[in-house]
């Protein structure tokens, strides 16, 4: 036998990490995004056309939509066909721990959802109104970021076949809850971003929604993490 | 030492029983895995890789559990059934993928890559995309992966599956010189005279358990059900005959045109008493085969027959 | 010379009568719901919440029949019998269950077939095109009338049921063939255009993000660019046209809820996106048809 010892965690993050974005480089879910990320815009470029007064709410509520989307189309999709379509096979025969794989997933692809999402949001924002979005509107559009990609994780791992379609339908059923005038919208990871980006421009408390989503992320970590320990091909 | 050894090991998939109580041990060699669609075959292989774990009983491979350590894996290399790739990737780039991902060292991870298409006869296509390869590509690019960090235990399952004749040949020996450099090797086949190509050291699997195993001639010596088929193609068939006719070994003898076909539960000694009845009467042999002395006849036997011997 | 024998295995090929062509895409229609059914992710929860829906808003109906109130100040202006409203109100339900069903069943279908390669196990027989079409929109049409047209069937039998009188009952028959119609179309949408997608792009996980895409962000865009254009252009987000003519059946008028999209222009849309989809559709399957193309090699 050689001498090759066993890789280290950060080695197989890394190495996943890149192949996934080659194999995403190569396809056209990119491409995809990319079209999905410019729809904001799209809609600032043509209201600005119009003169219309900017109402940076109408375009957030756009992004918020693009995070129930985007995450699900690339994190949701990739764990799920990994999963599903068996590949996972040559990587649980590694000598590698099997949350690292999820890890170098999640390294590799978050940031392309944030990348798309808040720099549609960026874009938009300085078209319309032609100034730059508030820095906690941007960090606050990147933690729902962080948070759904791990909700899209765990659904993808607890039911891989349909990772993408659930994650889409969980963010949909979260955008309700969002909504709810009473104290359960608080569970909502979208109604948590839009609070945390107080496009109102009046102090806010953002303990509440930022435990909260710091809880709704960990909860969705855990279970991404541990679905993936005991999985079984 | 065993490399591997499977004490009361079962699977269960819901209520489907994939492996049942199976108790064996492998010491090395290349051994064939065979047994109807069903049987087991891949669940026993799959949990020797380490991606199933038994539901009850344990499987160890080099004295621990493959699916819980680590670094046990560091020493198997799996090439599984099915055809699925990263086809977004060319074939370097997949083997360089999976070496660094078994513990090569990330500047030796590409020469190792090359060396195992290499070994596999794909040089020629290692950058070209995965995508836009024949079946048999695709099996060597499988195979490349599994010995690309060189390790000591080979897993493949059906890596015939699919290919050409042409192919097929090569393939073979190729396994057989990874075999004769020392490797251990489970081979799991429906092609059986590849099997018989590359081993006479068989498990057989049937219904979940282990129904037969060891050299496949020895084996067939133990299945009392079916006496031995010999078959003499001579001048003087019934001479033969004549000679054994009256041994308690000899079950039957039967007669085709100039050939006496003799079926014995003790096939030593009656080719023993077979040259001596063609030397005393001076018999002329044309041919002289065991029909059912082989891998397809055993397995038909053990499997044909319920799994009873 | 070379003997042959032909051996006895009993098996026989098949003489009796076959059934005629024009029957082959009832053979797609069941399978297509034979398919759907198994599992557990696919449909049957959404059915359930369909059900919830259902069993919620006939709740309502019930306590709230024959009651009359002005709707909370914001909304002001006309008192209406809130039980009447209950079935258009109950749209905003159907709705998002439908896509969610359309996402997961629908908008893969096709794609689905072109990755897997079952064209090639279609056109290996007498299967046309229009066979293949109508099977897929006829399977899916059932599954999701399940819940769009089921739903306020019921609602409208319910309404029905509690009514003052013979005269009132009479007087409400209209009720059911207004929940029928708006039914239907929902049942169009989610069945016909999300599989337009889906024979957009050869790729189920891209053909469900388009359709995502299109049905959540781009009709938020369009209902927005409405907002401050024509009210009629809001017609392109299909649960808005839904919605609307669902409303203006029932002649139901709420100020300050979203458009006032016109009756027309949201018929125009749904049927306008149900063509170009079957059309897409139609386009996919004689493609596939005449290059035999169909999964990996």
């Amino acid at each position: 036998m050689s001498e090759n010892l066993v890789p280290t965690t950060l080695s197989t993050v890394r190495t996943l990490a890149g192949v996934t974005l080659t194999r995403l480089g190569r396809g056209k879910a990119l491409w995809i995004g990319c079209l999905f990320a410019a729809l904001p815009i799209m809609y600032a470029t043509g209201v600005h056309a119009r003169h219309v007064k900017p109402a940076p709410d109408d375009l957030f509520k756009i992004s918020l939509l693009l995070l129930a989307l985007l995450p699900a189309m690339y994190i949701g999709a990739s764990v799920g066909e990994e999963l599903e379509d068996r590949t996972s096979t040559y990587l649980w025969s590694r000598p590698i721990a099997r949350w690292a794989v999820l890890a170098g997933k999640l390294c590799a692809l978050t940031p392309i959802v944030i990348g798309l999402i808040v720099g549609g949001w960026f874009a938009a924002i300085e078209i319309w109104t032609e100034a730059a979005p508030s820095l906690a509107s941007c960090l606050a559009l990147t933690a729902g970021c962080i948070a759904a990609s791990l909700v899209a994780a765990g659904i993808a791992t607890v039911v891989p076949k349909h990772g993408m379609a659930l994650t889409i339908g969980y963010m949909l059923v979260d955008l309700f809850i969002g909504a709810l005038p009473f104290s359960l919208n608080e569970l909502s990871i979208t109604n948590q971003a839009n609070v945390l980006a107080n496009l109102g421009h009046a102090p806010i408390e953002i303990t509440t929604p930022l435990i909260a989503m710091v809880v709704v992320t960990g909860l969705w970590g855990v279970v991404s993490f541990r679905r993936v320990k005991h999985l079984e091909s | 030492m065993s490399i591997v050894v499977a004490e009361n090991c079962s699977k269960w998939y819901g209520h489907v029983l994939g492996v049942s109580d199976v108790s064996w041990k492998l010491t090395g060699g290349i051994v064939g895995l065979l047994g109807p669609n069903g049987a087991g075959k891949s669940t026993l292989i799959k949990m020797m890789g380490g991606l199933l774990r038994p539901s009850r009983g344990s499987l160890s491979v080099y004295g621990q559990s493959p699916f819980y350590d680590v670094r046990v894996r560091r020493r198997i290399g799996y090439a599984p059934e099915h055809e699925a790739t990263w086809d977004e990737l060319s074939a370097l780039e997949l083997v360089t993928a999976m070496a660094r991902l078994s513990g090569v060292p990330a500047g030796k991870a590409d020469k190792a890559a090359k060396d195992a298409l290499a070994q596999m006869g794909m040089t020629g296509a290692m950058y070209r995309r995965v995508r836009g390869f024949s079946k048999g590509m695709r099996q060597r690019t499988k195979l490349a992966t599994a010995i690309v960090h060189d390790p000591d235990f080979l897993l493949l399952d059906e890596p015939l599956t699919g290919v050409d004749p042409v192919a097929r040949v090569d393939i073979v020996e190729r396994i057989k010189r990874l075999g004769e450099a020392g490797k251990t090797i489970v081979v799991s086949s429906h092609v059986l005279y590849e099997i018989e190509a590359l081993t006479s050291d068989i498990v057989v699997i049937y219904r979940g358990q282990v129904l037969a195993e060891g050299n496949v001639y020895e084996i067939r010596k133990l299945i009392d059900r079916h006496p031995h088929r010999i078959r003499v193609e001579c001048n003087q068939p019934r001479a033969i005959a004549a000679a054994l006719a009256a041994e308690d070994h000899v079950a039957r003898i039967s007669f085709e045109r100039s050939v006496v076909v003799i079926e014995t539960r003790d096939p030593d000694r009656c080719y023993d008493q077979i040259a001596s009845a063609v030397i005393a009467a001076n018999v002329a042999v044309s041919a002289l085969s065991s029909p059912d002395n082989n891998l397809g006849a055993v397995f038909e036997y053990l499997t044909g027959d319920g799994g009873r011997r | 010379m070379s003997t042959g024998q032909i051996h006895d295995l009993g098996y026989k090929r098949y003489v009796g009568s076959r059934s005629s062509v024009g029957t082959r895409w009832t053979v797609i229609m069941r399978h297509q719901l034979s398919t759907v059914w198994k599992g557990w992710w696919r449909f049957k929860p959404w059915l359930i919440a369909g059900l919830i829906a259902t069993a919620v808003s006939g709740g309502i109906l019930y306590f709230l029949s024959g009651t009359m109130f002005r709707m909370l100040g914001g909304f002001g202006g006309q008192a209406l019998k809130f039980a009447d409203g209950i079935l258009p109100l109950s749209m905003a339900w159907y709705c998002p269950i439908g896509f969610i069903v359309s996402l997961t069943i629908c908008s893969t279908m096709v794609a689905g077939d072109v990755q897997s390669g079952a064209f090639t196990f279609y056109f290996a027989r007498s299967v046309r095109p229009r066979d293949y079409v109508i099977g897929k929109l006829a399977g899916l049409s059932v599954l999701l009338s399940l819940i769009m047209l089921g739903g306020p069937f019921v609602l409208a039998g319910i309404r029905l049921g509690l009514s003052d009188n013979t005269d009132q009952l009479i007087t409400l028959l209209p009720v059911v063939y207004k929940a029928l119609g708006i039914g239907a179309l929902g049942t169009l949408i989610y069945a016909a255009v999300p599989l337009g997608f889906s024979a957009l792009i050869a790729n189920r996980r891209y053909a469900m993000a388009l359709w995502a895409a299109y049905y959540l962000v781009l009709s938020t865009m369009v209902s927005q660019i409405a907002r401050i254009t024509t009210p009629a252009v809001g017609a392109i987000d299909l649960a808005s046209a839904l919605k609307a003519i669902s409303f203006n059946l029932f002649d139901v008028h709420l100020r300050g809820r979203d458009l006032e999209i016109p009756t027309n222009a949201a018929l125009i849309s749904i049927f306008g996106h149900a063509a170009v989809a079957i059309g897409l559709v139609f386009w996919r399957v004689r493609s596939a048809q005449q290059t035999g193309v169909g999964g990996s090699s």
